[in-house]
């Protein structure tokens, strides 16, 4: 059961990476509010 | 911090700790996350309040053309989520609304010239404006500029051709959805298009404050 949890984490971690790179290479958030992008995203 | 994003943060910080990640990939999952939450939130607002009105395809194609404009052109941005929730809601519900309404007085002619009047300032915009970025996400690299002021073209040229093959469908069919599918993009455009300018961050400032205070307000009085 743990070891399942454990995959179901790394399947949530990855696909939100996923979702941070894809906003990361946009101008913006798809919608109105731009939260502040942590800074190892932000380009120099 | 809003109510999603301390969700979204939470969440982060078990996951984190339960892989042992270190710092800047909790950030990363923290804001990944958020940006799922807050996204699929706004989408299924515009769905939810436009059943309500009877028009839920309507106002979620006038949303996700925005949207999808948005990604690369940027534009005004709502101080908390909540309220660029609820002024997403808005801006695509009433305009499809009054399409619902109205929809039987839309000619092809209308559509086209509305669409062709449209496009074009949208692209004169673009390419004066775009990207707008925000204080929370600001752009600094010129070459990232212009790849995304390229592609904020390439979705206004794809926009361009889903809009006349739409019209083309409803010319050959007579169905006057499609009539209505092709305004709903020219709508979604324009108002994407807006938010770039200087009066649509005006407004949107403005409505940002009214808002904020007619909640705070509220907020004392109960």
């Amino acid at each position: 059961m743990k070891h399942l949890n454990h995959k179901v984490l790394m399947v949530i971690a990855a696909v939100s990476t996923i979702f941070a790179s894809l906003v990361a290479t946009s101008a913006c958030f798809w919608a109105g509010y731009q939260p502040e992008e942590p800074k190892c995203l932000r380009e120099e | 911090m809003s109510r999603v994003e301390y969700i979204a943060d939470q969440m982060a910080v078990k996951i984190a700790a339960e892989l042992q990640l270190d710092e800047d990939k909790r950030a990363v999952m923290a804001y990944g996350l958020f940006a799922f939450m807050h996204m699929s939130l706004c989408a299924l607002s515009v769905i939810v309040v436009g059943a309500l009105f009877g028009v839920p395809l309507e106002a979620f194609l006038i949303s996700l053309t925005a949207s999808f404009l948005r990604k690369s052109s940027g534009g005004a941005h709502a101080s908390k989520p909540w309220i660029c929730n609820a002024e997403g809601v808005i801006i695509s519900v009433v305009p499809a609304i009054l399409l619902g309404i109205w929809h039987y007085q839309l000619t092809i002619y209308l559509v086209f010239i509305t669409g062709v009047i449209a496009f074009i300032w949208a692209y004169y915009i673009t390419l004066k404006l775009a990207p707008v970025d925000s204080p929370g996400k600001p752009i600094k690299k010129q070459a990232t500029r212009e790849r995304l002021k390229k592609r904020s073209l390439l979705i206004l040229n794809v926009y361009v051709v889903i809009a006349l093959v739409s019209l083309l469908v409803y010319y050959l069919t007579a169905n006057r959805l499609f009539l209505k599918y092709s305004f709903c993009i020219v709508i979604g455009v324009i108002w994407q298009v807006f938010t770039l300018t200087k009066t649509g961050h005006l407004l949107l400032n403005s409505a940002d404050v009214f808002l904020n205070n007619l909640f705070k307000k509220r907020g004392r009085e109960s």
